[in-house]
């Protein structure tokens, strides 16, 4: 399920078997080029790949608003702020709290997080072909969900 | 009754106009392979509802195949590439079945043989719900349908399939 008025509707209707929140971390910044412009088009894949993530499994999983912060801003502040985002969806109740992200910086702190990090190594899509591209981003769905459900 | 009517005309026109919005602020900012890969990859060939799905006729066995392929779908004004996937096979009276794999439960996606401890089954992961090779859901798991099944076509030896439809016989 996506965070639509539609979707909320049905996720009302059936919260028993919607257990799985996932959360999408994205960093930005509009500073030095390079690194704003990584940051965004990260931002972009991670768009594409937490939808493709929803479509394979929305019965079970809601799709929350991607999380940014600043890319230098410190990690200790962010933590304690998802952490009550988590404790916000904890309270629907749901079971499982995920975020995803391709930020290597979060993998130091996870362990602070009351939510579970899935940490997803950068696949770099900027020379690859578009049907490469899907191929790509395909098979990190599938192996992402092969992740998620060893969590249920 | 009209009230109701209205409300619902002006809910869809927002949603056109937040669709299209969206859509073309989304379009705008993707980076251009991600943008390519959304972008018709294949182009098929117009003719009413139907679309190549990328699979020859006789490449169809008894063994369910996942095909995936892509579509024009225009919402309003609004034209987007929309992927489609099924599950193809050929049943045992030498017909061709094409089975939407989205679950009649609660939506996730199904695999033919998704798990080992049910060979011969589509499985769902999200809450183990199972659907036998004919797209009849299994009693006692949470689906309630069979697998809706989708209209198709042969045109030149390919397989051509159009819209989703529910299973009959069940
Ligand atoms: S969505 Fe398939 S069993 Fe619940």
């Amino acid at each position: 399920m996506k965070w639509t008025s539609v979707d909320l509707q049905k996720y009302d209707q059936a919260k028993e078997y919607i257990d799985t929140v996932i959360v999408p971390l994205a960093p930005f910044q509009i500073g030095i080029l390079e690194a704003s412009a990584k940051n965004a088009d990260q931002y972009d894949i991670l768009t594409l790949f937490s939808r493709e993530l929803e479509k394979e499994l929305m019965g079970r999983i809601m799709l929350a608003p991607t999380y940014t912060y600043i890319a230098a801003a410190e990690k200790s502040e962010e933590v304690k702020r998802l952490n009550g985002w988590t404790n916000h969806f904890k309270k629907q109740p749901f079971k499982q709290v995920l975020y995803i992200s391709f930020d290597p910086s979060w993998r130091k702190i996870a362990s602070d997080l009351e939510g579970e990090f899935i940490w997803l190594p950068t696949a770099s899509l900027k020379d690859a072909d578009p049907a490469a591209v899907k191929g790509i981003i395909r098979d990190q769905t599938m192996q992402t969900v092969e992740l998620i459900k060893s969590f249920w | 009754m009209s009230d109701e009517k209205r409300q619902v005309s002006r809910r869809q026109f927002l949603n056109y106009t937040l669709t299209g919005v969206g859509g073309f602020m989304a379009a705008g900012l993707l980076i251009s392979p991600v943008r390519m890969a959304i972008d018709p990859v294949l182009k098929h060939d117009e003719g009413g509802d139907f679309a190549n799905a990328g699979i020859a006729i006789d490449d169809i066995t008894a063994d369910p195949q996942r095909i995936d392929w892509t579509i024009d779908q225009v919402d309003g004004w609004y034209e987007s590439e929309v992927t489609r996937s099924a599950w193809v096979y050929r049943n045992d009276d030498d017909e061709i079945v094409a089975f939407s794999p989205i679950c009649k439960h609660l939506g996730c996606v199904v695999s033919w043989e998704g798990n080992d401890d049910y060979p011969d089954q589509y499985y769902c992961p999200c809450h183990d719900g199972r659907y036998y090779k004919n797209g009849v859901n299994v009693p006692g798991t949470p689906p309630l349908q069979p697998l809706d099944v989708y209209e198709q076509e042969e045109r030149d030896g390919m397989l051509f399939l159009g819209k989703i439809q529910p299973h009959e016989e069940a």
